[in-house]
């Protein structure tokens, strides 16, 4: 589990961390991935609903982090910046899924949300998150930055390049939706 | 499902996604990859809007009057032709001339 939500005592190490990997340490990025590795692998897999895919994204997303740092200016923001970064990634993916099934007409996504492997992944186990890999994807970025990134409206909107409406609508609707799943489950 | 009520959403999907990890064989690849020189198409391109778009106005105003421009086989074929007012009226130049030149030639 990461350990570090919204913690204002991380903000000077990763503003240091920022730094370093300005000045081309790698050793840095390596201390990046191990902090944020995780959380960023977890919200690629529940965008994308997919593990392989989601690997793939969370290491492209260091990859361009990494030859990108001078993009970053406000260098405490990194947390925030690699989620934009995973978000913009995981947008192009379903894009191209969707160029993928329009010209080709090949299953480039699958239908139902994946579960992990092992004997231990049972329906029950990832029920909240298959729940959310359910939902069409625009409902599941604004889902999965409220609720698993603990974002506010505002924040959200600055991530997603949104009005605060449009987000709103889009949480309310989506609420309604693992609402209606979630009862159904019961 | 009524565990899932009483636990924070972020703790639950947490603990759903427990088994997901970044592991050091991918940290290991990420670090690989930045050795190796990235190639041109995944490069990122930054484009000046201002300037790129001065630019695509200035293409589509060249083609726009390239296109509209007549090109006729004898250039004099493409001028309007000149009118000349007189106390008796208006006549074309041409046919003025030729008038003239007519009444000039017994």
């Amino acid at each position: 589990m990461d350990t570090n939500r919204s913690d204002a005592r991380q903000e000077a190490p990763d503003q240091l961390l920022a730094d370093r990997m300005k000045a081309g340490d790698q050793e840095a990025l390596r201390l990046t991935m191990e902090r944020y590795g995780g959380l960023i692998l977890r919200t690629a897999f529940l965008l994308l609903r997919d593990r392989h895919w989601a690997e793939d994204v969370s290491q492209e997303v260091f990859i361009r982090a990494f030859r990108s740092i001078d993009q970053l200016h406000n260098r405490a923001a990194l947390r925030p910046w690699l989620t934009r970064i995973t978000i913009n990634e995981c947008r192009q993916r379903m894009r191209m899924a969707a160029w993928k099934r329009l010209v080709f007409g090949e299953q480039a996504m699958p239908e139902q949300p994946s579960k992990l492997p092992g004997p231990e992944a049972s329906a029950t186990e990832l029920t909240l998150a298959a729940d959310i890999q359910s939902l069409p994807y625009k409902y599941r970025e604004v889902v999965v930055l409220h609720y698993y990134h603990d974002l506010s409206i505002e924040a959200i909107c600055g991530q997603l390049r949104e009005k605060p409406g449009t987000i709103k609508s889009r949480l309310a609707r989506a609420r309604a939706m693992l609402k209606h799943k979630l009862e159904g489950e019961e | 499902m009524s565990e899932h009520k009483r636990t924070r959403p972020t703790d639950q999907l947490d603990e759903e996604t427990q088994e997901i990890v970044f592991t050091t064989g991918m940290q290991a690849r990420v670090i690989d990859r930045l050795q190796r020189p990235e190639r041109w198409w995944q490069r990122e391109v930054r484009i000046h809007v201002p300037t790129a778009l001065a630019a695509v106005v200035l293409c589509l105003g060249l083609a726009w009057w390239r296109l509209d421009l007549p090109m006729p086989d004898h250039p004099a074929a493409a001028r309007e032709p000149a009118l000349i007012a007189l106390q008796s009226g208006i006549f074309v130049e041409s046919e003025l001339d030729r008038m003239v030149v007519g009444r000039s030639i017994p």
